[in-house]
C-alpha cells in the first residue's frame, strides 16, 4: 500500500499523475509525515535530475507562512473620503486652470496677431523697396549680361557661365 | 633601321612638343581661336547654386559670324541661339519668344581675353596636368589672380580640338562658384580654320568691340577715378531697362574674364544703397547727389564697392 503511495508521488513529481488521483494523494500527504518526507526527497532528486536549482522548501514551511500571517498586526485607518468627492473637486480645479490657461493664451494670441499684423503690415511696406531692389538688380543683370536675360522667366539662376567679353 | 629610329623619335617629339612646349597664355590664345571658329556641339552642364541645368550645345562659324544655340533637356523648355551679338530665346512651353542684343558678343560657355599677356601682372597663367573630361584628354590650366579683386578660375582645355571642356570658377574662400562642363563633345566636319581665317576672325571680333565708346563716357558727366588695374573701359551706353522702362547709362569695363557694369540713373523715390549677392555676382549702390549709381559683375565684394566710390561727377 505505502509502496503504491510511494509510485504515486512519484507520478505526481513527474506530472504524469491525473488530477483526481493527485488530489486523493495530496489529500494523503497532509496527514501522512513519512509520504510528506518522501514527497520532499522525490521533489528535490526531480530538480537535480531536471538540472534545475533546488529550493526546498521545510516541511513546515507553510505552517509557519500561516504563523505569520495571523501574527500580522492590525492597522486601524481612518477610512479615506469618497473618490466621488475627490474626482469633483479634481474636475473643479482643472476646469479652472483650462479656462485661465485658455483665457491667458487667447489674450497672448490677440496679442501675436496683431504683432503679426503690424509686422507684416511693416514688412509690406519695407517690401516695397526691397521688390524694387530685386526688380532693379534683375534688370542690371539682364543689361549686364544677356545670359541673366534670356533666363529670367525660371527666376535668376544662371544656366551659363560668367559674363566677361574679348579684349583686344 | 637606326635612321628609321631616329626618325621616328623626332618626329615624336616634334608632336610631343607641339602642346607640351605652350604656356598658360598660349593655351588660352588657342582654345579663344579654336572655340570661336570651329563648328562643334555636345551636352553642357552648368552648375550654379546647386542648381544643374544639362543643355544640348551646337557652335558654328560661318562667314565670320558665330552662331551658338542652347536647348534645354528640362524645364523650363527653352531654345537659346546666340548669333553675334544678337539673343533671342524661346520658351517651348508657352512659346514666348524673347529677343534682345548686346554691345559685344559673348559666349554662353567662357570668355577669354585675346591677349592674355596684358594680364601678366594681375593673372598667373599656370599649366596645371592633364585629366580626361567627357572622355576628352584634357590640359588644365589654372588662372590665377595676384590681387584679391577677382576670382580664380580652372581651364580644361580639349588637347585635340583646342577647345573648352570645362570651366571652374572659385569664390575667395575656395568654394566653386560656378562651373561649366562638357558631357559631350562632337566636332563637325570643317575645315580647321588657316591663320590668315584666325587673323579675319579677331578682326571680325575686334569690329564687334569697337562699340565701346570710351570717348562718350569721357563726356559725360560721370567720373571714373579708380579701377582695379587690367580693367579697360569696353562700352558706354543709354539704355531703356526692359521693365522699368528706366533711362540707365551704362559703363562696362572688363579684364577679359571678368566684367563690371557701372550704371547710371536719377535717383528714385526710395534710393538703393549697399552691397548685393547673388553667387559670383556682386552689386554696391550708392547715391551721389540725386544720381543713383551701382557696380555690378562677377567679380568680389570689395571690387564693386571699390568701383562704385571710384565714381564722381565731374
Amino acid at each position: 500500500m505505502q509502496a503504491q503511495q510511494f509510485e504515486k508521488l512519484s507520478l505526481l513529481v513527474d506530472d504524469q499523475l491525473d488530477k483526481p488521483q493527485s488530489v486523493q494523494l495530496l489529500k494523503s500527504v497532509r496527514h501522512d509525515p513519512a509520504l510528506q518526507a518522501k514527497l520532499q526527497r522525490y521533489a528535490l532528486i526531480s530538480q537535480a535530475l531536471k538540472g534545475e536549482q533546488a529550493a526546498v522548501a521545510d516541511l513546515d514551511f507553510a505552517d509557519k507562512v500561516k504563523q505569520q500571517l495571523k501574527s500580522e498586526p492590525v492597522y486601524l485607518m481612518q477610512r479615506k473620503k469618497s473618490d466621488d468627492q475627490f474626482k469633483k473637486t479634481s474636475l473643479a480645479v482643472a476646469a479652472s486652470l483650462l479656462l485661465a490657461v485658455v483665457g491667458f493664451y487667447a489674450g497672448k494670441m490677440h496679442n501675436q496677431v496683431q504683432t503679426l499684423a503690424q509686422a507684416t503690415t511693416t514688412a509690406a511696406a519695407e517690401q516695397s523697396p526691397a521688390e524694387q531692389m530685386n526688380a532693379q538688380f534683375k534688370e542690371y543683370l539682364q543689361a549686364h549680361d544677356n545670359v541673366w536675360y534670356v533666363n529670367n522667366n525660371a527666376g535668376v539662376k544662371s544656366y551659363a557661365r560668367l559674363a566677361s567679353y574679348q579684349s583686344r | 633601321m637606326r635612321f628609321l629610329f631616329v626618325f621616328l623619335l623626332l618626329i615624336s617629339r616634334a608632336f610631343a612638343n607641339d602642346d607640351q612646349a605652350l604656356d598658360g597664355q598660349q593655351w588660352l590664345q588657342k582654345v579663344n581661336h579654336a572655340m570661336k571658329n570651329m563648328n562643334y556641339h555636345g551636352t553642357v552642364v552648368f552648375m550654379k547654386h546647386g542648381q544643374i541645368d544639362t543643355m544640348k550645345y551646337r557652335h558654328t562659324f560661318e562667314n565670320g559670324v558665330e552662331t551658338e544655340r542652347l536647348s534645354s533637356l528640362n524645364s523650363p523648355l527653352r531654345e537659346v541661339t546666340r548669333h553675334s551679338n544678337e539673343i533671342s530665346c524661346l520658351y517651348k512651353e508657352s512659346q514666348q519668344k524673347v529677343e534682345t542684343h548686346h554691345p559685344i558678343d559673348r559666349s554662353f560657355i567662357v570668355n577669354l581675353p585675346l591677349k592674355p599677356e596684358r594680364l601678366h601682372d594681375q593673372y598667373l597663367f599656370a599649366v596645371a596636368g592633364q585629366e580626361m573630361i567627357a572622355m576628352r584628354p584634357a590640359q588644365v590650366i589654372a588662372i590665377l589672380p595676384k590681387d584679391d579683386l577677382r576670382y580664380a578660375r580652372k581651364l580644361w582645355i580639349d588637347t585635340t580640338s583646342l577647345l573648352p571642356l570645362k570651366v571652374e570658377v572659385y569664390g575667395q574662400d575656395g568654394k566653386t562658384l560656378e562651373q561649366v562642363l562638357f558631357t559631350e563633345l562632337n566636332l563637325e566636319d570643317s575645315a580647321a580654320p588657316s591663320d590668315a581665317a584666325l587673323t579675319a576672325a579677331e578682326a571680325e571680333d575686334d569690329s564687334h568691340q569697337h562699340v565701346s565708346q570710351a570717348e562718350a563716357f569721357e563726356k559725360s558727366p560721370f567720373e571714373l577715378k579708380k579701377w582695379p588695374a587690367g580693367f579697360e573701359k569696353i562700352f558706354f551706353i543709354r539704355n531703356t531697362m526692359q521693365q522699368s522702362k528706366k533711362t540707365v547709362d551704362h559703363l562696362l569695363i572688363s579684364d577679359g574674364f571678368s566684367s563690371v557694369s557701372i550704371y547710371f540713373e536719377a535717383k528714385g523715390e526710395k534710393s538703393i544703397e549697399g552691397l548685393r549677392t547673388l553667387g559670383p555676382v556682386n552689386s554696391y549702390s550708392r547715391v551721389i547727389d540725386d544720381l543713383q549709381v551701382t557696380a555690378l559683375g562677377e567679380v568680389p565684394l570689395q571690387t564693386v564697392e571699390l568701383v562704385a566710390k571710384s565714381v564722381s561727377l565731374r
